[in-house]
């Protein structure tokens, strides 16, 4: 095998990754190769002290959990308490506006203006006055008739006083 | 008690068994963390974060998958998003010093120079390992810590990760090969 070979597995050498045919290979040469040799055991020695030093296990480790756990919801109740008012704060703003309008849009339709009168409704209104006023002897006809006959009376009182 | 049984108590709110689950995890959290961020500090809150995670969306865990990979998942994602956050800062708090001309900048550098005259050589190329780990494309560094650093098998780091288990063989190799490649190329310098 070829230094160059050699140095593209060295890697996969170390972590023991190769078939046993390249493994035996590579050691065959790295037994002859001096700078490959000093190679292997310079990355040897990098690569297999890259491990971070573990940490053991932390006795209180649970207690910082458990305190960042209650601080979050300490935090999380104050947000609530404080952002709760202002949402109450504008939710009676609102049902209050809302009902305000309501009662407006209720009152407005109450007054309807003459565009908003149909045809068919000025017939019905006029139906129902006329039937109104004869059912009180108001009537309109009666009502002239009445007028005409005390202007004849008064023309035939003119008419005796001019004669006398 | 098993996983299930700790996972099922834990969402009906027993707090007894979100400890057992916390003190059984603990340990392997913390560790995952601290192969990603290499701070002891920033693991354990990294790691704290994960378990406050993990209860308050215990309800969302399926138990499709094992609760460690659930776990592992929580911290890999946390550990990036603080990688992220960090090297925004730096950037940011680099770019401030910049613009001050603050003489804190030659005394890093001078400070920087004086660690590097006397550190070993052993120690400068595990600094540029890091380095170029850091350097991985994002699937590729986690695929690696996980194994290389966690000791996770191929199928662990495929369920951590969803995706297949080829996948992450192919990932794992590509890193490996280009921190060779690196490595060779200083050792050559040197």
């Amino acid at each position: 095998m070829k230094c160059n070979k050699v140095h593209k597995n060295l890697i996969f050498y170390i972590d023991g990754e190769l078939s046993s045919d390249k493994t035996e290979e590579i050691y065959t040469h790295l037994m002859q190769c001096n700078e490959c040799r000093k190679l292997y055991e310079q990355m040897a020695g990098i690569w297999n002290s890259a491990k971070e030093e573990r940490i053991p296990y932390q006795p209180f480790f649970y207690t910082r959990v458990e305190q960042e756990l209650k601080n979050n919801k300490a935090k999380e109740q104050s947000i609530l308490k404080r952002y709760g008012k202002v949402i109450l704060q504008s939710a009676i703003y609102f049902i209050v506006l809302g009902m305000g309008i309501f009662i407006g849009v209720q009152l407005g339709q109450g007054v309807p203006s003459q565009q908003q009168i149909s045809d068919n409704e000025i017939s019905s209104r006029q139906e129902f006055i006329e039937a109104y006023a004869d059912s009180n002897y108001i009537n309109g006809m009666q009502l002239e008739s009445l007028e005409t006959e005390m202007i004849a009376q008064e023309e035939s009182n003119e008419k005796g006083q001019s004669n006398e | 008690m098993t996983d299930t049984q700790i996972v099922r108590k834990v969402k009906n709110g027993n707090e007894e068994a979100f400890k057992e689950l916390v003190d059984k995890n603990q340990e392997m959290i913390i560790n995952v963390c601290n192969g990603f961020v290499r701070d002891r500090e920033d693991a354990m809150d990294i790691a704290q974060e994960v378990f406050i995670k993990a209860y308050n969306s215990i309800h969302k865990f399926q138990e499709k998958s094992k609760l460690s990979s659930w776990l592992y998942r929580i911290a890999v994602n946390k550990s990036l998003n603080f990688i992220r956050d960090k090297k925004r800062k730096n950037m940011l708090s680099s770019l401030d010093l910049l613009f001050e001309n603050s003489p804190e900048i030659s005394d890093k550098i001078e400070d920087d120079s004086e660690n590097t005259e006397e550190s070993f050589e052993n120690e400068e190329m595990k600094a540029a390992l890091k380095k170029s780990v850091d350097a991985l494309p994002k699937k590729q560094k986690v695929a690696l810590t996980l194994n290389k650093f966690e000791e996770l098998s191929y199928k662990e780091i495929a369920e951590v990760m969803d995706i297949s288990v080829s996948e992450t063989g192919v990932l794992i190799n590509r890193a490996k090969k280009q921190l060779q490649k690196k490595m060779i190329k200083q050792f050559k310098n040197q």
